[in-house]
C-alpha cells in the first residue's frame, strides 16, 4: 500500500513534470518570436530617429514622427546614448534638447525620478541635467543629499548643469561633507562650473573646513585661479592645523609652478613626516633650479622608498636634467638605496621614451 | 536485506525531492533576479552613468604553458573599454615558450621593481616591463600553481581591486566595466564574479568575443546547457542571499586588501578559486563584518571547455576534489552562529547534495536497476522513476533555457533553440550519469590521498 502510494504520487508528478517541460518549450518559442518582433521594431525606430537627432544643424523638418508610449523608454536610451557622442557641438545639442522636449522624454525622465530602481533614477537625473530642466530643482537638491554616493553626485552634477550659479552654494558644502565622492568626478564638476564662479566659495570652504577634511579638499584648489588658490595655501602653511595638510598644499604649489614659493618648498625637504618630504621633492622637480639638484640628491638616501623614488623622479624632471646626468649621478653614489632608485627611474624613463 | 529496501528507496526519494526542490526554488528566485536585472540593463549600458566611479583595477593573468593563448588574451585585455587598469601576467614556471613569446611581442625588459611580499609565494625570478605598452608587467616565477601565481600578482598589484582572468578566457570590450558595476553601487562588495559561457564554436576576433554560436560536438553542447544551469540559476539564485560559494577563476574581481587580510589564495588545493570564496565567507562572518560577494548575470567571459572525454573527466575530478577540499578547509562556516545564508543554507546544500550527492545518486541508479532486474521493482515503477528522474533533469535544463531566453538570448538563430532543447533532453541519458561517476571517483581519490597523508605523517611522527 505504502509503495503503491509512492508509485501513484511519482506517476502523477512525472506527468506534471513532462507537461511543464512541454509548456516551457512552447513558451520559449513564443518568447523568441516576440524578441524578433521587438528587435525589428527597435531597429526601425533607431534607423528613423538617429539621423533626426544627429542632423540637428541641417535639419529643416518642422514636424517629428510620433512616438508611441511603448517606445518612450527606447527613445530615452537612444537619446542619452547619442547625447554622449556629440560632446561639444552646441547646435546639435540644442536641437537634441528641443526634440527631447517635443517628444516628451522630459516627462518620462521626471517619472523615472520617482522610481525605486537606482539606475532608472540615475538615467532620469542625467537626462534632466542634460536638458537643463529647472522644474525638478528641489527634488534634485534633495537627491544631492542622498546617502547613495552615485545618486548624490549625479544630482549635484545635474544641478551644476541646470544653473551653475545657483548650484555653487549647494555643491560646495556637499564637497566638504561627502568623503565618498570620487575626487576625479568632483574636480570635473568644479571645472564644468568654472573657476570664475567656484574659486572664491571653494577657497572659503577650504579655510573653514574641519581640520580632518582639509587634507582632502586642498587639492581641489588646483581648479581655481592661482590668485585665489595660492594665498589660501600660504595661509594654511603658515599655521597648519596638522602635518597631513602640508603635502596637499605642496601639491597645489607644484601645480601652479610659482617660483616665488621655492624657499617655502625647500624647507619641507627635511620634514619629519615622509609624505611631506615626498611632496616637497615632487614640487621641487617642477619649480626647482640647478642648486636644488644637490638637495634632492640628499633625499635619495632617505629611509622611505617613496621619498627616494619621488626625489629621483624630481631630479629627472628638473629643467636642465638629462639621462646622462642621472647616470653620472648614479656612478658617484656609494649607497645602494640611491643607486637602485636611480636605476629604476632611468629604466622607467627609457621605457617611456621607447 | 530486502526488508531494508523500502527504507533506502524512501531515503533516495527524499533526497531526490530535496535536491530538485532546492533547484526549483533557486530557479524561481532567479526568475525575479533576471527580470530585475533586465529592467536595469538598458540603463546600465550608458557608460557615463558610472564614469568617474570605476575604480582602478589590476588585471592578473596566471599563465602556465599558455603559449597558444597568451597573445590573444593580452590583445583582448588591451582592447577593454576601461578608464584605468594595468595588466600583470604571472608566468608560473612555464615549460613552453609563454615568456619568450611575450618578451618578443611586447618587448619586455627586466625591471628593478621594488614591491612588498605581502603574501608568501614561490621565488620570483624577475619582473619585466613592456616597452610597447606601459600598462603591462610580467612576473616570472617558480612554478607553484595557479593560486600561488595569482598571489605573486597581488603582491605586485598597484590598484585596490584586482581582476583575475584565466589565460584562455575570452572577454568582451565592456567585460571589466560590467563587472565593476556591483562594487560601484554597493560599497560592501568584496568580490564579484562574472558569468562564464562556453567559447567553443563561438566567433572571436583579436582575442575578443564577437558572436555566440553552437559547437557541433555533443560533449560541448552538454556543457553549454550545464553552464546555463550553473550560472543562470545556480549563481543567480544564491546571489540575493549573499550565499554563493564560488567565483570562477576564469573571471572575477576582488578587493585586494580583503584578500590579503585573509591570506590570499591557498596553493595546497586544486580548487583555489572556490576555496578563497568559502574562506572569505567564513572569515568575514567570524569577524561579523558587513560584506557582499556577488556576481554579474551578464555573460562577460567565454572559456574553452574540454571537447573530449579524457580532458573532461580530468576537469570534473579536479572540480569535485576542489569542492570537497574547500568545504573541509572551511567547515567552520557550517551553521556558524553569525547566521548567514552562506553558512546555514548554501554550505549544507553543497555538502549534502554535491559532496555526498553523487554517492546517493549512484546508489539510486544501482538499486532501481538491480531492483528491476531482480524483480523487486515492477516495470511500471521502473518507467515512472525513469520518467521522473529524466523529467526533472530536462525540466531544470529547460528552465535554464527559459531564463536565457528571458535575458540575454545569445544564441540567436532559431535552430540554436531546437539544438539546445534536444541537448537538454539527451544529456540525461548517459552524460549526467557519467558526471556522477566521475564525482564519486574524485571523492574516492580525495579520501585515499587524505588517508595516505595521515599515514605518512603518523610514520614521520613515530620516527621522530
Amino acid at each position: 500500500m505504502h509503495s503503491d502510494l509512492i508509485l501513484t504520487i511519482a506517476h502523477w508528478v512525472s506527468i506534471a513534470v513532462v507537461a511543464l517541460v512541454l509548456f516551457l518549450m512552447a513558451y520559449i518559442l513564443f518568447l523568441r518570436a516576440l524578441l524578433l518582433l521587438k528587435e525589428r521594431r527597435y531597429r526601425d525606430f533607431s534607423t528613423m530617429w538617429t539621423p533626426i537627432l544627429l542632423n540637428g544643424k541641417g535639419n529643416k523638418r518642422d514636424w517629428l514622427p510620433p512616438i508611441n508610449f511603448a517606445d518612450r523608454f527606447s527613445f530615452l536610451i537612444l537619446w542619452n546614448t547619442l547625447r554622449e557622442t556629440i560632446d561639444g557641438d552646441v547646435k546639435i545639442r540644442d536641437w537634441m534638447n528641443k526634440v527631447a522636449v517635443e517628444a516628451g522624454i522630459d516627462r518620462v525622465a521626471r517619472r523615472f525620478l520617482k522610481k525605486r530602481s537606482i539606475r532608472k533614477k540615475l538615467l532620469a537625473i542625467v537626462t534632466l541635467g542634460q536638458l537643463r530642466d529647472k522644474s525638478q530643482w528641489e527634488k534634485l537638491c534633495r537627491m544631492a543629499l542622498s546617502d547613495h554616493a552615485l545618486l548624490s553626485l549625479a544630482a549635484a552634477q545635474a544641478l551644476s548643469r541646470i544653473d551653475r550659479k545657483a548650484a555653487v552654494p549647494i555643491i560646495v558644502p556637499l564637497i566638504v561633507r561627502r568623503v565618498d565622492w570620487p575626487a576625479a568626478k568632483v574636480a570635473s564638476i568644479l571645472e564644468e562650473i568654472g573657476p570664475e564662479l567656484v574659486a572664491q566659495p571653494l577657497a572659503d570652504a577650504v579655510m573653514e573646513a574641519p581640520a580632518e577634511e582639509m587634507q582632502r579638499l586642498i587639492p581641489y584648489l588646483e581648479t581655481c585661479h592661482d590668485a585665489i588658490a595660492l594665498p589660501v595655501v600660504h595661509r594654511i602653511l603658515k599655521d597648519p592645523p596638522h602635518d597631513k595638510v602640508i603635502g596637499p598644499c605642496l601639491y597645489v604649489i607644484g601645480k601652479f609652478r610659482d617660483k616665488n614659493d621655492l624657499k617655502l618648498v625647500r624647507q619641507y625637504l627635511t620634514h619629519p613626516r615622509w609624505h611631506v618630504r615626498a611632496h616637497a621633492a615632487t614640487c621641487l622637480g617642477r619649480i626647482g633650479t640647478k642648486e636644488d639638484e644637490a638637495k634632492l640628491a640628499a633625499l635619495l638616501a632617505d629611509s622611505e622608498w617613496w621619498v627616494r623614488y619621488r626625489a629621483a623622479q624630481a631630479i629627472m624632471d628638473l629643467p636642465f636634467s638629462s639621462l646622462e646626468r642621472i647616470r653620472q649621478l648614479k656612478e658617484y653614489r656609494n649607497d645602494r638605496y640611491a643607486r637602485d632608485i636611480l636605476e629604476q627611474v632611468i629604466v622607467e624613463k627609457r621605457l617611456i621614451r621607447q | 536485506m530486502i526488508e531494508y529496501l523500502p527504507v533506502v528507496e524512501s531515503f533516495i526519494l527524499l533526497y531526490f525531492i530535496g535536491l530538485n526542490g532546492v533547484y526549483l526554488t533557486l530557479n524561481i528566485l532567479s526568475l525575479g533576479g533576471v527580470a530585475r536585472y533586465m529592467q536595469s540593463r538598458d540603463v546600465a549600458g550608458l557608460p557615463h552613468l558610472f564614469s568617474g566611479f570605476a575604480p582602478p583595477v589590476t588585471i592578473i593573468v596566471p599563465a602556465y604553458n599558455e603559449e597558444d593563448h597568451i597573445l590573444d588574451t593580452l590583445r583582448s585585455l588591451f582592447q577593454l573599454n576601461y578608464p584605468e587598469c594595468e595588466i600583470v601576467v604571472v608566468n608560473d614556471g612555464s615549460k613552453d615558450r609563454t615568456l619568450d613569446i611575450m618578451k618578443k611581442e611586447y618587448s619586455l625588459v627586466p625591471f628593478p621593481e621594488a614591491y612588498r611580499n605581502r603574501i608568501r609565494t614561490k621565488h620570483v625570478h624577475a619582473v619585466y616591463h613592456s616597452t610597447v605598452d606601459p600598462r603591462l608587467r610580467v612576473v616570472d616565477k617558480e612554478n607553484g600553481g595557479r593560486g600561488d601565481a595569482v598571489n605573486a600578482g597581488i603582491n605586485i598589484a598597484r590598484y585596490p581591486w584586482f581582476c583575475r582572468v584565466d589565460a584562455d578566457s575570452i572577454l568582451q570590450k565592456d567585460s571589466l566595466m560590467l563587472i565593476v558595476q556591483p562594487l560601484i553601487e554597493d560599497p560592501t562588495v568584496v568580490a564579484c564574479g562574472g558569468t562564464v559561457r562556453v567559447a567553443n564554436g563561438c566567433k572571436a576576433k583579436d582575442g575578443l568575443f564577437v558572436e555566440a554560436d553552437l559547437s557541433r560536438k555533443p560533449l560541448v553542447l552538454f556543457q553549454i546547457v550545464e553552464y546555463l544551469r550553473a550560472f543562470l540559476y545556480g549563481r543567480m539564485g544564491w546571489s540575493p542571499m549573499n550565499a554563493h560559494l564560488i567565483i570562477s577563476g576564469a573571471f572575477g574581481i576582488y578587493r585586494k586588501e580583503t584578500v590579503v587580510a585573509v591570506g590570499g589564495y591557498r596553493s595546497d588545493t586544486v580548487g583555489e578559486d572556490m576555496e578563497l570564496i568559502v574562506r572569505l565567507h567564513r572569515m568575514l562572518s567570524e569577524q561579523r563584518k558587513r560584506y557582499r560577494i556577488t556576481f554579474v548575470p551578464e555573460p562577460i567571459c567565454w572559456a574553452e571547455v574540454p571537447d573530449n572525454l579524457k580532458q573532461l573527466k580530468k576537469q570534473r575530478i579536479r572540480w569535485q576534489i576542489g569542492l570537497v577540499e574547500s568545504l573541509m578547509m572551511n567547515r567552520g562556516l557550517l551553521f556558524h552562529d553569525s547566521g548567514t545564508f552562506a553558512g546555514w543554507l548554501a554550505f549544507p546544500f553543497v555538502l549534502f547534495f554535491e559532496w555526498f550527492g553523487p554517492f546517493v545518486e549512484t546508489l539510486g541508479y544501482i538499486i532501481i536497476i538491480a531492483g528491476f532486474m531482480l524483480g523487486f521493482i515492477s516495470i511500471q515503477a521502473f518507467i515512472t522513476f525513469l520518467i521522473l528522474a529524466v523529467g526533472f533533469g530536462v525540466l531544470l535544463s529547460t528552465s535554464a533555457l527559459l531564463l536565457e531566453e528571458m535575458s540575454f538570448h545569445l544564441y540567436k538563430k532559431p535552430w540554436h533553440v531546437i539544438v539546445l532543447f534536444t541537448t537538454a533532453l539527451i544529456e540525461n541519458f548517459g552524460y549526467r550519469q557519467l558526471n556522477t561517476v566521475w564525482r564519486v571517483i574524485a571523492v574516492y581519490y580525495y579520501l585515499r590521498d587524505k588517508a595516505r597523508d595521515k599515514l605518512v605523517s603518523r610514520k614521520q611522527k613515530s620516527r621522530a
